[in-house]
């Protein structure tokens, strides 16, 4: 389980976080949604160990996050997220060295069913591929963290669609979590189970999105705009 | 031991084409001087040339660490975002670095050596063991080098972890705090606590230059120059925990 | 990507809803297997946990039994979808004359309306 004690981040000129403190829940698909610069990179960094906070506690399991933390959580980021002179193949079996945990086989599976040619060159890739395969390397972990930061970001519909049906054959929620940060909420709001709203580097809920449905009967986005109009 | 080999290729595969542009130039400006040795009829020319490249790869390892170390720096997430100490990271990419200067090195210094033996001219050189000569500039050049690297790596991650609190600035920062170091180096150096830390453990080592005219009456077959061991076991230290230090910041301080 | 839901219901009755629907029609059998949770996730674009949760409601109504190890089936017990058939028919009906209501018509017009409209589309069948 993930913990969020008191956990503030302050950079020089701006604060990322402020007393956020969570626990959320494992064995589930969980979209960390909030407007732009509302603290949601800096939120998942911080699980992958990838940012300290200036104050509080970030834990998995009771344990402190730190760089190495990188053994139990698989993090995709928004940003590029391979050496670009190594072929497809090259950067599955880098990945495959460097994390115990990587299956090398069900990541040539996902290349597969995204349809990624293997013997590419990563430079060569189109943005869509490149998009497959940061899902691929990702996906291809038996570890029991997932985060996406905006994984769909600037694709077509055509690949985000081969995305979002790779994440649901390729996770298993009876030992993963999964945690995703989208501006594309509406799209993936059925693959959504739980959602965290933060505005602000404040959380402001943690909900089942069933129970939105049932209670306020709306959508994410909806809520979310709810939300941040009672806060503000 | 596959995590520390897949880090290994994958730092080849970073600087391959810095390696493989190294070694070609060191073949052009070797070769090409040594076509023009004929027409010029300069002594030695090709092989003080070598000397002096041999000797210019005392920038190679902190340069080649540069060069690797922004790569990675313009995703560090990549590099980061991995289970590895960071001392295997680093150590990575020192290793491939003390490897392909070893390799640049052994053309360049090898060439020069067999332009050495190639030399037509009359004229000698006042060195009795060229072997020995090598063998010593070499390991200074190599020491050297790490010497560099490794502080260059320190300071390059500190930059890293300054970049996220004060960002531009950070440069600066390093920067000053460089020249403050080698201030506070030569000053150090100067004191009785750096000659009690280093000034010991004389030891005679052969010298490779020739000492006949001073030496004659003497009937000395092999000169010697005293040489302090003290003095390789205090900077040895002080990298290791140079080295420690860049890891711990690597570890726990730099964010991306 | 899967289909469009209702952004004011849980999904997860949403598909009680239409595999009930589904099997009404016929487009599932009785004894049929459903896909499992995690095909039936993939081909309706929906958490596996979601879809879980619709295959127990489908079987605290009796609609489907879970056999061990061997997956989830439409039940074969017909007077069960006999009674889902006259669940659906009920409900259907409910929500009509709600909205007629909401419209202002009494339940005279609403039988006329009904009677009026079987009786054209019979004679434009003919």
């Amino acid at each position: 389980m993930i913990t969020f004690e008191n956990v503030s981040k302050r950079y020089l000129t701006k604060q990322a976080l402020t007393d956020v403190s969570i626990s959320i829940p494992t064995g589930k698909i969980i979209g960390l949604v909030g407007s732009n610069g509302s603290g949601k990179s800096t939120f998942m960094k911080m699980i992958a160990g990838l940012v300290s906070p200036s104050k509080g506690n970030v834990m998995i399991d009771q344990e402190l996050t730190s760089r190495r933390t990188a053994n139990k959580v698989a993090y995709l980021s928004e940003l590029d997220a391979y050496y670009s002179f190594f072929s497809v193949k090259e950067t599955i079996h880098f990945f495959a060295t460097q994390f115990q945990d990587f299956d090398i086989e069900k990541a040539h599976e996902i290349i597969d069913f995204m349809e990624v040619d293997i013997n590419q060159k990563v430079k060569h890739l189109s943005k869509g591929n490149r998009g497959r395969l940061k899902i691929a390397l990702t996906l291809a972990r038996e570890v029991p963290i997932i985060l996406m930061d905006e994984p769909l970001s600037g694709l077509d519909p055509m690949v985000r669609d081969s995305i979002v049906k790779g994440l649901l054959s390729f996770i298993d929620l009876e030992k993963q979590t999964v945690i995703i940060t989208t501006h594309e909420v509406t799209e993936i709001e059925p693959l959504l189970e739980m959602v965290i709203a933060i505005r602000n580097g404040k959380v402001l809920a943690l909900e089942d999105v069933e129970t939105i449905r049932e209670r306020d009967r709306m959508r994410i986005v909806d809520w979310l705009k709810k939300l941040y109009l009672e806060e503000a | 031991m596959t995590n520390w080999s897949g880090l290994l290729r994958k730092e080849f595969r970073v600087t391959r084409t810095l390696l493989l542009g190294v070694i070609t130039f060191d073949l052009l400006v070797m070769i090409g001087f040594y076509l023009g040795s004929a027409k010029w009829e300069v002594p030695y020319l090709t092989a003080i040339i070598g000397g002096v490249l041999t000797g210019l790869h005392v920038f190679f390892l902190p340069l080649y660490l540069l060069i690797s170390l922004n790569t990675e720096g313009r995703n560090l997430h990549l590099w980061l975002h991995n289970p590895q100490s960071g001392a295997r990271l680093l150590g990575a990419k020192i290793l491939n670095g003390l490897l392909a200067l070893l390799i640049s090195m052994g053309i360049v210094s090898g060439l020069a050596l067999l332009a050495y033996n190639l030399e037509t001219s009359v004229f000698e050189f006042p060195i009795e063991n060229v072997w020995l000569f090598g063998f010593y500039f070499l390991t200074v050049i190599v020491a050297g080098s790490l010497y560099m690297g490794t502080w260059l790596t320190f300071y390059w991650t500190l930059y890293q972890v300054l970049k996220t609190y004060i960002g531009r600035w950070a440069v600066l920062f390093v920067l000053i705090l460089i020249g403050f170091m080698s201030w506070l180096s030569s000053w150090f150096d100067g004191t009785s606590i750096s000659k009690g830390l280093s000034d010991w453990g004389y030891v005679q080592l052969p010298s490779p230059l020739n000492m006949e005219v001073s030496q004659r009456e003497f009937d000395l077959t092999v000169s010697t120059f005293p040489f302090p061991i003290g003095n390789v076991v205090f900077d040895f230290i002080t990298l290791v925990l140079i080295f420690l230090l860049t890891c711990w910041l690597l570890d726990r301080k730099v964010e991306v | 990507m899967g289909e469009e839901f209702n952004p004011s219901k849980p999904i997860y009755l949403q598909l009680v809803d239409r595999i009930s629907w589904e099997i009404i029609k016929g487009e599932r059998k009785t004894g049929e297997k459903l896909p499992s949770v995690r095909e039936m996730a993939i081909q309706s674009g929906v958490n596996p946990n979601t879809v879980s949760r619709t295959y127990n409601e489908l079987e605290r109504m009796e609609i489907v039994e879970t056999k061990r190890g061997q997956g989830t089936f439409v039940t074969e017990q017909k007077e069960k979808l006999i009674q889902l058939r006259e669940q659906l028919k009920i409900n259907h009906i409910q929500n009509f004359i709600e909205e007629m209501k909401q419209m202002g018509f009494s339940s005279e017009d609403m039988i006329d309306g009904i009677r009026t409209y079987v009786t054209n589309e019979k004679e434009n069948q003919s």
